[in-house]
């Protein structure tokens, strides 16, 4: 018997089954989650941002619109909305004075080379504007293709290949030192 | 293909020339042969390792499950149908009807006891009303039990009160 499909189950929750609805998860939360993570830097806000992704899921599934956007996309597309919305609360806190950003990201101790290096990255990434890191992660680090991505940012093809090209060259100057190690790193590997 | 424009489509389409598109693909393998071309494509490869070696997809830790625990009950599971809201609720209506009826027919006319006492002490101290025990004295005096003496006993209680 063939797999349902993502809109074969977003039919049956429609009906409130879990059990659809648990096969749902067990196929993009995953997926859902590492998004949030790279885009917030933070698991506990990557976690609270996944779960409220899927609730609103069950809760609207009857608003999901078939045919015009796959279902994949427009899980993601919510995703990304709440990450957005929790950028915005967190600069309100930080414009007010109560914390920053790279305190409460990169407090801990120094610890080895490789762990400063991917402290550097994530810090880097961190610092990209939010929709060329939003086009970053979904096209290199979630494999999305730069069509699909295109639609979860609601922009043009063309649009999104200028955001995430903007960010590979961005990255490129900031981190040009550890490239180089991790080039290395990887010929002595291969 | 120059090497500026593979360069301008690496930072677009990234390190995997598979991921390009069909018709730019077999230029870039092109580029990646030369010298320059190879040095960029080694360049671009070695940022997407940084990329996907400092930022890994986070474990899941019984997330499911608590996404799961947030559902709202399942219909029936927790009451028995003839124990839901909706059936009780023409039942309750029809019993709170005439509480909210008494209620409204209490505040609609606050002091209506108040009312009348006020009328029996208002028709107690009246000069009619004196006028009227003052016949009925004098009627019974008179002729007891005749209410056309009282009548007549009234009139000149009148008069007397008039002359003053």
């Amino acid at each position: 018997m063939p797999e349902p499909s993502d809109e074969e189950l977003l039919g049956r929750i429609r009906s409130r089954d879990r059990a659809a609805f648990g096969v749902l998860l067990d196929r993009h939360l995953g997926g859902v989650q590492a998004y949030v993570f790279r885009m917030t830097d933070n698991r506990a806000d990557a976690e609270d941002i996944a779960q409220e992704t899927f609730l609103r899921v069950w809760d609207r599934a009857g608003t999901f619109q078939e045919g015009r956007v796959r279902v994949s996309t427009w899980l993601y597309r919510i995703a990304h909305n709440l990450c957005v919305d929790a950028f915005r609360r967190r600069r309100e806190v930080v414009e007010d004075g109560l914390e920053t950003l790279a305190d409460e990201r990169y407090s801990g101790l120094p610890g080895s080379i490789a762990e400063e290096r991917r402290a550097a990255v994530r810090a880097a990434v961190a610092e990209l504007p939010e929709r060329q890191r939003a086009a970053l992660v979904l096209c290199q680090l979630q494999g999305w293709s730069n069509r699909d991505a295109a639609v979860v940012l609601e922009v043009s093809v063309d649009a999104l290949e200028s955001l995430v090209a903007r960010a590979r060259r961005t990255l490129r100057k900031r981190l040009l030192a550890f490239r180089e190690d991790a080039g290395e790193a990887r010929e002595s590997a291969t | 293909m120059t090497v500026e424009e593979f360069i301008r489509y690496l930072d677009a389409h990234g390190a995997d020339l598979e991921r390009w598109p069909a018709d730019l693909r077999d230029a870039a393998r092109g580029v990646a042969g030369t010298a320059a071309g190879r040095a960029e494509l080694q360049a671009a490869q070695a940022l997407e390792a940084l990329l996907e070696d400092s930022l890994p997809a986070p474990p899941e830790l019984g997330l499911k499950a608590r996404i799961l625990g947030r559902l709202p009950p399942a219909a029936g599971t927790v009451l028995p149908d003839w124990l839901t809201p909706g059936r009780w609720r023409p039942l309750a209506a029809t019993a709170v009807a005439p509480l909210a009826l008494g209620f409204v027919l209490g505040f609609a006319w606050p002091n209506a006891e108040d009312g009348v006492e006020d009328a029996v002490s208002a028709l107690a101290f009246s000069p009619v009303f004196e006028e009227e025990l003052a016949a009925e004295e004098a009627a019974r005096e008179t002729a007891p039990g005749t209410l056309g003496t009282v009548g007549n006993a009234v009139g000149n209680a009148r008069e007397e009160r008039d002359a003053e």
